[in-house]
């Protein structure tokens, strides 16, 4: 029988036990005295949210494809065995195996957002691995950082050995032989192994390079501290997507979790070039997975699953060519069998009302649109190609279509925001209302009802507002007053509601996004002063970061309030993306005169990704002006 | 067509709950790839129900759903393709098929027939609760315990509850279980061979701890849960109640048909 490392008296004492036993549906077990690398891939959250990550999902099954390799699986115990854990002195385990971490070869860790730091540091924690990099000995596992935040990994760099910067199907193999092949040397050294990793392209070692800061503390310079590595990390790109891995028999979790369905990843970057849109920039140029082999995976994930959901994902449906022969195929060998198909991110039109028709229950789902900003010039600032007249009509067909529920996202704080553009926001949700209004009263469907919510904008690192100052506080509280104002004084303000997110964790994750090293004990420091589980409201302690703050001598206002100039040295800036800063800066100053620029299908704006010479930059431009299929209207639909 | 599927669920397994065990099932059934009828409506859901719920933490060989098939197929073939349909630490050991011309009503559900269970009952070397203590129990007149509902505490006699008792013992070196005690009103003997059997290999495994199989009142009205067993043998040992002293294994679940006590498995309805 398999030994749990947790004794029966703990499990029964936590909260859902479930979450640290393993052995889901499709779990991998195997032999541990026939491995040569043992690779524990951590989520630093709590297992329902970690196992809804597509990305560890690709991951394990691409290492467990090999027979010397057996990666695992490991998420923050939840604050309860958290507590058992520190108290007993139990190291943190991984869930197939439930061998201690710390006898692990590779602890990776995927950073999905910045307030999960404090976990990163939780996980190394109970594992028994020193939190700094520098402290580490042969014996400790190595840590490796991925993910979106790894694109500026500065405020973090001392907690990881490297970061691996890019798309993990591309050169995971090359690091695991060199790292076999030290290891089989007999005189394994941590420190030469990683310099000689930091000689494979997309892996960055902190450790190796030094930052050298200005009086007013911004970088004054960024060098490698060795000879013979790179000076800047260019990122690695998968240039096949319908050639590659991907997890025909993904893992089922027990419990139910925020994710709890086969996800199709249809393609992997954005054309659409939204300026506030890390993702849409970082994952350039778009690449299609090709029609067949979605088909072919569809079928496979569903049938080694069981899963009675398939959800497409990407950063914008409708830009894949395939989308509609896709959705109906699925619809036609799937519908019966009880799948239930979503759509994120697709645009409402004709064909997604006919899809969402068919595949959802109207009376009960809402449409979504994420115009992001509330009047036309401010979506110009942003690039978000949608006009008013989009959105009306867009309403309209759903309306006429049975619907009456509408969700509406904008984001606080944009960089020019006027009052106008806040009360704008009310305004459209306004005109949307009126718009169902005039529909014969026989005709519909009750009441309407406008959902308005706002998030606060905040400037990431390698989009064309990385150089713009964030909004203060107060100008975010005064503005989600004016707007909650603005609402209670319309004719239709009963039809329309109005949420927003909480302002203290967006500061912070606007100091993290753009951050650098020096944050880096200031989080140290958070954490052992008991900061943990920072993304969940009911744990986040915004006062003990102030603390952490102003004890290490951080403060808000230098890396949120300041407008950088265009030759600051920006911590990020020794990663190279493909996108260029003076694509980016050329962005910039087009968002400063609201002038759009066109998406990537209609015309090549000279990002830089085309070096990686793969997807959308070899492809064929459409005739300018000639599609309306391609322009505009991306707005999104929710179940 | 309409089946019921006993299922084994130990190891770790042991920890999860009752919902997540549901939505395991339904899975696991849509990766046989068979035809299983779902429910009309919007939201529609397999035609499925599952016998009475078990504790965390207890492992067991007796665990019951019923589920319709859309199309016939021989029991073995469901038998087979719900096997390959496992991941670890889950069996399943028995597909029978029910009489189709019963009405699905609520007399008729997995759970609505369950009349007792049978456990296995080990307890830990440290605990300090020995044979004696067991041969003690199955030798009292009454045994009254304190039982817990949602709502309230009420005291009932544990021996009402007590349908059958055995003890493991050494009987010219082989290993039996010895019948100690059998409720007056019981004409037949409950227990079956086969469960019988499984509770004596589970016995032999660890011959030197105190052990006992036992059958219990189950079911909706009167159930009578293992760890009240336990439960009176801490206090016949005068010892402190810990339940981590126990391992307790459900064994077989039974109904009644033909006014014969038989395993879940064998009653048609």
């Amino acid at each position: 029988m398999r030994k749990l490392a947790l004794s029966d008296e703990i499990l029964m004492s936590v909260e859902k036990p479930a979450r640290y036993i393993g052995g889901e549906m499709n779990v991998v077990m195997k032999d541990p005295t026939k491995m040569k690398v043992r690779f524990a891939m951590c989520f630093p959250d709590v297992y329902e949210v970690g196992m809804s990550h597509l990305g560890i999902q690709i991951l394990y099954d691409m290492f467990n494809r090999r027979e010397d390799t057996w990666c695992e699986r490991v998420y923050s115990p939840w604050v309860d065995l958290d507590k058992v854990m520190r108290e007993k002195k139990i190291p943190l385990f991984a869930l197939e195996s439930q061998d201690p971490i710390k006898n692990f070869d590779f602890l990776g860790i995927t950073l999905q957002y910045e307030m999960c730091y404090t976990n990163v540091l939780q996980v190394l924690d109970l594992s028994g691995i020193p939190l700094n990099a520098k402290d580490r000995t042969d014996s400790d596992p190595i840590v490796v950082g991925g993910g979106p935040c790894s694109y500026n990994p500065e405020p973090i760099a001392d907690f990881f050995d490297f970061f691996y910067m890019g798309e993990g199907e591309t050169s995971y193999d090359e690091i695991l032989y060199l790292y076999i092949a030290e290891r089989e040397s007999g005189h394994y050294n941590r420190r030469e192994f990683l310099k000689k990793l930091a000689n494979i392209q997309g892996m960055y070692v902190p450790q190796f390079y030094d930052v050298e800061y200005h009086e007013d503390g911004t970088i004054k310079s960024f060098k490698p501290n060795i000879d013979g590595i790179p000076t800047r990390i260019k990122k690695c790109v998968d240039t096949d997507l319908s050639h590659t891995v991907y997890p025909e028999k993904p893992l089922v979790p027990f419990l139910k979790t925020i994710q709890d369905r086969v996800v199709l990843e249809i393609q992997r970057g954005c054309i659409r070039g939204c300026r506030f849109c890390q993702a849409g920039m970082i994952y350039r140029p778009i690449r299609e997975r090709s029609i067949e082999f979605l088909k072919d995976m569809a079928k496979k994930m569903l049938d080694s699953t069981g899963q009675d959901e398939i959800t497409l994902s990407s950063l914008s449906s409708s830009d894949y060519s395939c989308l509609q022969e896709l959705v109906y195929f699925l619809i036609d060998n799937y519908k019966h069998q009880y799948v239930n198909i979503s759509l994120p991110s697709l645009r409402i039109d004709a064909f997604s009302l006919d899809v969402m028709n068919k595949v959802q229950d109207i009376s009960k789902s809402s449409l979504t649109f994420a115009p992001e900003a509330g009047t036309q010039r401010m979506r110009n600032v942003i690039n978000k190609g949608l006009t008013e007249e989009d959105i009306l009509s867009g309403a309209m067909q759903a309306f006429r279509g049975g619907w009456n529920k509408v969700k509406l996202y904008f984001m606080l704080g944009l960089p020019t925001e006027t009052e106008e553009d806040v009360k704008g926001i009310a305004q459209l949700a306004e005109r949307i209302a009126e718009e169902y209004y005039t529909i014969p009263k026989q005709e519909r469907n009750g009441k309407v009802n406008v959902g308005i919510s706002t998030s606060f904008f905040i400037p990431k690192p390698f989009t064309p507002f990385q150089w713009t100052a964030m909004a203060p506080k107060s100008q975010f509280l005064e503005n989600q007053r004016m707007l909650k104002e603005t609402v209670r004084e319309q004719l239709n303000q009963k039809s329309i509601s109005y949420k927003w997110h909480d302002m203290e964790t967006s500061e912070l994750e606007g100091v993290f996004a753009r951050g650098d090293r020096k944050l880096c004990n200031a989080i140290l420091e958070a954490y052992r002063n008991g900061c943990i589980y920072d993304a969940w409201a009911e744990f986040f302690d915004h006062e003990k970061w102030i603390a952490a703050f102003n004890n290490n001598g951080i403060t808000i206002e230098f890396y949120n309030l300041r407008e950088r100039p265009k030759d600051e040295i920006l911590p990020w800036e020794f990663i190279d993306v493909g996108v260029t800063k003076n694509f980016l800066w050329r962005e910039y100053e087009n968002a400063r005169n609201a002038k759009v620029s066109p998406n990537c299908r209609r015309k090549c704006t000279g990002c830089g990704a085309a070096s990686f010479g793969v997807g959308v930059c070899k492809e064929e431009r459409l005739p300018d002006g000639s599609s309306v299929n391609y322009d505009g209207k991306d707005t999104g639909v929710n179940g | 067509m309409r089946v019921r599927v006993r299922f084994s669920k130990f190891g770790s397994m042991k920890f999860l709950g009752h919902l997540d065990v549901m939505r395991y099932f339904q899975k696991a059934i849509r990766r046989t790839g068979l035809e299983v009828a779902y429910s009309e409506g919007y939201h529609p859901h397999q035609i499925m129900s599952f016998a009475q719920p078990l504790s965390l933490a207890v492992t067991s060989d007796g665990e019951y759903f019923d589920v319709e098939f859309l199309k016939e197929y021989p029991t073995e073939e469901i038998l087979e393709k719900l096997s390959k349909a496992m991941s670890i630490e889950f069996d399943v050991t028995k597909v029978t098929r029910r009489n189709d011309y019963i009405e699905q009503t609520k007399k008729t559900t997995c759970m609505s027939l369950i009349s007792a269970a049978a456990y296995y009952i080990e307890v830990r070397e440290q605990a300090g609760i020995s044979m004696e203590h067991v041969k003690a129990l199955g030798a009292m007149e009454t045994c009254p315990v304190t039982k817990k509902t949602k709502t309230a505490e009420k005291t009932i006699d544990l021996k009402d509850g007590i349908r059958e008792l055995f003890l493991p013992v050494d009987s010219l070196y082989v290993p039996t279980l010895e019948l100690q005690y059998r409720r007056d009103d019981i004409k037949t003997p409950i227990m079956d061979q086969e469960t019988l059997v499984n509770g004596l290999l589970h016995s032999a495994r660890n011959p030197e701890l105190t052990s006992l199989v036992i059958v219990l009142d189950a079911g909706s009205e009167d159930n009578i849960s293992a760890n009240l067993v336990c439960k009176a043998l801490a206090e016949l040992a005068q010892v402190e109640y810990n339940p981590y002293d126990f391992r307790i294994h459900r064994m077989e679940l039974y109904g009644v048909e033909e006014d014969e006590v038989r395993p879940l498995w064998r009653v048609h309805l």
